[in-house]
């Protein structure tokens, strides 16, 4: 099969021909359908790292089952299936209290002795995540998919996988946004739209998108922002507060970038007793500071890690939402692309031109 | 100057009108003129005298609490309402229509509904007088949570908003409801109704609604009700928890509500419940009737749960529901009659809900 391979030092990844092993008793086989292009993918290229080199990245795709390994009970052939990269154990601390998301996922991988997923001859390919959907093929542990229904279109089924869930999870599960309450959400990317959507759907009152992109707080009204507030134009702190309810700031915040000092921004805009939830992937080396006093007005600082989604159970609900119109998701899509055109699409993200790019592979 | 009150003097005869002097607010007090009242069961159960929370004043008692107005005047040193809006006479608000003392324990922790010190017999010929909503003033104590309504908003949206629909809608946050959770209400009444469109509104996946009035089921699937069952035509416990099983993958509802006062739907709505699933009950049991649950039914993380009325700061979230669902949600259809304060009697008679031809959802009372 095909598969779009990244050799590191941030250079642009190459069309290979690979081979798919086999399925372990716990694996499938399923043929992408579609993938989302995810910030997260483009930062392994935009950082020029080295990680798990030679790797197929990739990760937030939907895709039909075509082989099952001998034990698998929950998916056949030909199911319709969206992929997430938190894939989960099932028995150990964190999956038994709950919180799959957090499981290591030592147990979804194959062990270091075991033959690798995908190969190119003697040459070992990692995948990102175990996921690599960058590629005609992904071979992946089932309990990191999720069985959909057949109606659900793959381009957009793809985008719940990690986006959408990454922000509406946030939104919905971590902080547990309640109607009425009024909401910031700094950057409107991928991310930032699922997290305000989220918002909208559970009924804030006040849904504020802070973005430095005309175009991307236009995009941020159309899908449910009551207010927006441009960071280019002025201090976002003060833009915020002076949108709120006796200018006090707001119950909830969200970070969907990953830039120290909007985290700081964040956590600034917050009412007593508000809560801001940091989605962004920064770098390892970033710090942030904070006023401790305002702690002391029962603020809060969290994180979320892909919205700490249970996926088998939120994903055929997102899926409802979207067939009932609640969700929008063709208004997210702006751009396809086919698998070659892999490096263009990494691209569309770094200069901002694009809300979310889908490959779609041929059938 | 003399005002116009409802005043029941004993159960199940005709209340009567009598006239009281408005008399001038304290500081920090609000007379309200009333513009309309809202005819509710609980109004009902005091008119039949069946009611396990209140007691009959000697005087009798002034009737009503469900209704909105306008300042007629203002206490000295008020200016502005419980979210710091200015506040003058003539501008139209909503009171919560909870009366609490604002200091003893269930108070500071927020529960003002469950305040055991405020004296709630409203009785009748006692100062400030207008202390029931069938009446052309209202008396809002010293500092009492009142909230100025948005401009856009008709009155015709209004006269529930501080009981029916602050009642349903905290018994849904009790509950937890929201996104991805499933609601079955037991009653299509106005609580029913209200409490579809707010489940909506809150974001909740499915609202299933049990009644056996044809239109009021068709009135809740305007509401946002994705699933309605006529209990003439799905008659049985059986197959009612058979439906709800089927619209829930098999598990059954996150939440049932109870809005009738009928204690014979706790057990079905229990057997309806997914695990860890929450029953409330809203609805006004006359005292005295009891119901009968198998309790191992509750093992897995199943709750009973109770809600009487609401929290105050409920009420800026009803008014900005009404705001954003303009034109979307017909929460104006939810009264369908009105009548003057003289004809209070002929309301009780014809929303009495024991006729199944009945085609009232909520009537009021315009003074």
């Amino acid at each position: 099969m095909k598969a779009a391979v990244y050799r590191g030092d941030g250079r642009a990844m190459t069309i290979e021909e690979v081979e798919v092993d086999r399925p372990m008793a716990h694996e499938v086989i399923v043929r992408t359908v579609a993938t989302g292009v995810c910030h997260s993918d483009v930062h392994h290229v935009e950082w020029a790292d080295n990680i798990d080199i030679p790797r197929i990245l990739g990760h937030e795709p939907a895709g039909i089952v075509e082989a099952v390994g001998e034990l698998v009970t929950y998916v056949k052939p030909g199911d319709h299936v969206i992929a997430c990269l938190s894939a989960f154990c099932g028995s150990c601390e964190y999956c038994l209290r709950g919180q799959p998301n957090l499981c290591d996922k030592s147990r979804t991988a194959r062990r270091k002795e075991d033959p690798p997923r995908i190969a190119r001859g003697s040459e070992r390919i990692n995948t990102l995540a175990n996921v690599g959907s960058f590629a005609e093929k992904m071979l992946l542990h089932e309990n990191g998919i999720v069985r959909i229904r057949d109606g659900m279109p793959f381009e957009q089924a793809a985008l719940l996988g990690c986006g959408v869930i990454t922000g509406m999870g946030a939104v919905l599960r971590t902080a547990a946004v309640k109607a009425n309450s009024t909401v910031a959400v700094f950057g409107a990317g991928g991310v930032g739209l699922s997290a305000i959507q989220g918002a909208r759907i559970a009924g804030a009152r006040q849904i504020i998108a802070v973005d430095v992109s005309e175009t991307k707080l236009q995009k941020a009204r159309e899908l449910g922002a009551t207010h927006v507030v441009d960071a280019s134009l002025g201090d976002p702190i003060e833009g915020v507060r002076a949108l709120s309810w006796d200018d006090g700031g707001v119950d909830y915040s969200f970070e969907a970038i990953g830039i120290p000092a909007v985290i700081e921004q964040a956590f600034e805009v917050l009412r007593p007793g508000g809560t801001a939830t940091v989605i962004g992937i920064a770098r390892d080396e970033e710090r942030v500071s904070l006023n401790p006093r305002l702690l002391l007005g029962e603020r809060k600082l969290q994180g979320s890690s892909m919205g700490s989604n249970r996926f088998r159970v939120d994903l055929p609900h997102y899926i409802d939402l979207y067939l009932q119109g609640r969700l929008l998701l063709d208004e997210m899509i702006t751009r396809r692309y086919r698998l070659d055109e892999v490096n263009e699409s990494f691209d569309a993200v770094l200069d901002r031109s694009v809300t979310r790019g889908v490959i779609v592979f041929d059938q | 100057m003399n005002g116009r009150a409802v005043v029941l003097k004993q159960p199940q005869v005709p209340m009567t009108i009598e006239e009281f002097p408005v008399p001038d607010p304290e500081p920090a007090a609000i007379v309200v003129r009333i513009t309309q009242a809202g005819v509710c069961g609980s109004d009902l159960h005091t008119w039949r005298g069946a009611t396990a929370l209140q007691s009959m004043p000697a005087n009798g008692r002034v009737m009503g609490h469900e209704g909105n107005g306008v300042v007629f005047k203002l206490g000295a040193g008020l200016s502005a309402d419980s979210l710091g809006q200015p506040l003058r006479e003539g501008d139209r608000i909503v009171h919560s229509a909870v009366m609490a003392c604002h200091r003893c324990h269930y108070c500071l922790r927020g529960e003002f509904s469950w305040c055991a010190t405020y004296p709630s017999n409203r009785e009748a010929g006692v100062f400030p007088f207008f202390v029931g909503t069938f009446a052309d003033y209202y008396y809002l104590p010293p500092h009492h949570p009142v909230f100025k309504v948005p401009d856009a908003l008709p009155d015709s949206v209004l006269s529930f908003v501080n009981c029916a629909m602050g009642t349903v809608t905290d018994g849904l946050i009790r509950a937890e409801a929201g996104p991805g959770k499933t609601v079955v209400l037991q009653g299509a009444g106005g609580l029913g109704l209200l409490a579809t469109a707010i489940a909506c509104e809150m974001g909740v996946d499915q609202v299933i609604i049990v009644d056996r009035l044809p239109k009021r089921l068709e009135l809740a699937t305007a509401l946002g009700a994705t699933h309605t069952l006529n209990i003439d035509e799905v008659a049985t416990a059986e197959a009612r928890l058979e439906a709800v099983r089927q619209y829930t993958q098999g598990r059954g509802a996150d939440i049932v509500m109870e809005l009738v006062g009928n204690p014979h739907l706790m057990e079905e709505g229990i057997n309806l419940l997914a695990s860890g699933g929450t029953f409330v009950q809203i609805g006004a049991v006359p005292a005295g009737q009891t119901a009968t649950i198998s309790p191992g039914a509750l093992l897995k993380g199943k709750r009973i749960m109770g809600s009487l009325m609401y929290r105050p700061r409920v009420i800026p979230l009803l008014l900005d529901i009404l705001q954003r669902s303009q034109g979307r949600v017909p929460f104006e259809r939810l009264v369908s009659r009105s009548y003057p304060l003289e004809q209070v009697n002929q309301a009780f008679h014809d929303v009495e809900w024991h006729d199944q031809t009945i085609d009232i959802t909520r009537a009021v009372l315009v003074p």
